[in-house]
């Protein structure tokens, strides 16, 4: 090889190697990236509800909302409600990655596990998980069990299907590589088959999370538990407190936003965007 | 005469195909084929597209089973795949989430090589692949060209006794495929690797190899062995290595002859 094109390969591979970045910088950039397009969609709120166009209790200003919010917190309502909310979705949703992603990989490598569990895996996936709460309730009473119970069984759905779906379509000559290279049952497992399937068990990961917040909030008025962010809004109808209701509302969009950009996309841009195996957004 | 490297006796496959909705059929690939491979030789596969030549690649890596017959490797008989063969794929499978040198580690760890040799290793065999400045990159920044370079390294790091390569230049442009095929024969003789290679193309196959098992079209047998007398380095635009290549390619084309389409089989 001559000196032109081995000088040529150093460039290239000393441009490969990731580059400090100025931290900062990257932080504040993401952080108006996300924030901005929101920022303006409240101040287009606050212009019309000034107007009136709509009943002021009906559609309060987003400056009353965050004043209520300020003194929910002052109480310390506030903050518990949202602790005890998160609190029940993030146990909730880590069992259910655990039992989900490990009954997936099964799924995907065992046929008599697969015929065995596909039919109640579907379905279980065509009933609403509201529809659960009740008899759930019959069972674990008016408790947090009840809440986290569904929650985990409903997410451990997602979970396992798309894990499963992931699992069966990792490349085979990914598998037969692995194979050739001394790897069978559990090294095979662990260290080709659930790193091929990432991507599509993050995705499962994510839509299990969206699947329990979402009936999070309907279980938590359901179940009359006494805090969360959606007992908060359902008791607020009795008062007609339209500005609570908003607050929690924006609370419960905000908090599944950050969980999806910060925790979720973090873990997907360290490892299957940094391997390549999904395109960067 | 020392034992050949590698014994195939009536080597025979049968696939059986789900055709789904209960109704079952088979092909027969492969109809008795037998051939050697004798220490540190560089041999070649060739034969009409669907012959089975992959398939009888993947059937002596272990990654197929076979229908009947025999396969020896140093005497002892091959059923699965297994450490004591190196394998490179025409599709590369490279291991996304792992970088260069962790593809490459991969085989010696499987080994229960102790790591504190895995360093010098995947030195000498990126030095041999011309790689040596990527050892941290990811596969998916690589051309293809170099993802098959870390492939031949992935394949060679421990050591094994065979190398198979199944049609590893295919998915690359002609200009990448002419310098991998110099850097094989160069990598071949300083490993003196015994190594059995499947393509279609009748250039590789006279440029790379001693000798040349050339495949009926499916159900394969073999229809001829050629040795490949030219002297190394091979010249490709020689007037003998052009009667090679127009004798190789009467041979095949003398397989295509009839009519009949020829279907290639994936399982």
């Amino acid at each position: 090889m001559d000196k032109a094109t081995e000088a040529a390969i150093s460039e290239t591979a000393a441009e490969l190697k990731p580059a400090a970045r100025a931290w900062r910088f990257y932080y504040l950039h993401a952080f108006l990236e996300n924030f901005l397009p929101l920022a303006l969609i409240l101040l287009i709120w606050e212009g019309v509800a000034r107007l009136e166009i709509i009943h002021p209790a009906l559609f309060p200003t987003v400056t009353e909302i965050f004043t209520k919010m300020w003194e929910l917190t002052l109480e310390g309502i506030f903050l518990r409600d949202v602790l005890h909310s998160l609190a029940r979705l993030l146990s909730s949703v880590f069992f259910a990655m655990i039992v989900g992603t490990l009954s997936g990989l099964l799924m995907g490598t065992s046929r008599w596990i697969e015929k065995l569990l596909v039919p109640p895996l579907n379905f279980f996936l065509a009933i609403p998980g509201i529809a659960l709460f009740p008899i759930v309730i019959l069972w674990f009473g008016l408790s947090e069990k009840a809440i986290i119970f569904t929650l985990a069984f409903e997410a451990s759905l997602s979970i396992m299907l798309n894990t499963w779906a992931g699992v069966k379509s990792v490349d085979i000559s990914l598998i037969n590589a692995g194979r050739a290279l001394g790897a069978s049952g559990y090294p095979l497992f662990y260290k080709i088959l659930l790193p091929a399937a990432l991507p599509a068990i993050i995705t499962g990961y994510r839509q299990g999370f969206s699947r329990a917040w979402r009936i999070l909030v309907a279980g938590e008025m359901l179940a009359s538990i006494g805090t969360g962010i959606g007992f908060r809004i359902f008791e607020a109808r009795a008062f007609l407190a339209s500005d609570v209701m908003y607050a929690g509302v924006i609370v419960i969009g905000v908090l599944g936003f950050l969980l999806e950009r910060v925790a979720l996309r973090s873990l997907e841009i360290f490892t299957v965007q940094r391997w390549g195996m999904v395109r960067e957004l | 005469m020392a034992q050949p490297k590698l014994i195939v006796r009536n080597l025979a496959k049968v696939f059986q195909i789900d055709e789904g909705f209960g109704r079952y059929s088979s092909i027969k690939a492969i109809d008795g084929v037998s051939l050697e491979v004798n220490e540190g030789e560089l041999v070649t596969i060739i034969g009409p597209s669907g012959c089975g030549k992959s398939t009888l690649l993947m059937i002596l890596a272990g990654l197929y089973d076979k229908t009947s017959g025999e396969v020896l490797l140093e005497g002892r008989p091959v059923s699965g795949p297994g450490l004591d063969r190196g394998v490179v794929f025409q599709e590369f499978a490279l291991f996304p989430w792992l970088t260069v040198r962790n593809n490459i580690c991969f085989g010696l760890k499987m080994k229960g090589i102790p790591s504190a040799e895995h360093d010098g290793i995947v030195q000498r065999y990126l030095k041999m692949v011309k790689l040596e400045e990527f050892e941290k990159i990811f596969p998916h920044r690589l051309s293809g060209g170099m993802k098959q370079r870390v492939g031949i390294a992935r394949a060679l790091a421990y050591s094994p006794e065979l190398l198979l390569m199944d049609e590893p230049f295919g998915a690359l442009d002609a200009q990448t495929r002419s310098s991998l095929q110099q850097m094989l024969v160069d990598i071949w003789s300083e490993t003196q690797k015994t190594i059995l290679f499947v393509t279609h193309s009748v250039r590789e196959a006279v440029f790379l190899s001693d000798r040349i098992v050339v495949l009926s079209r499916r159900p394969s047998r073999v229809r001829t062995i050629i040795d490949v007398k030219l002297p190394r380095p091979r010249q490709r635009l020689s007037a003998a290595f052009i009667r090679h290549e127009e004798e190789l390619e009467q041979i095949i084309a003398e397989e295509l002859h009839d009519d009949v389409p020829q279907v290639a089989i994936t399982a």
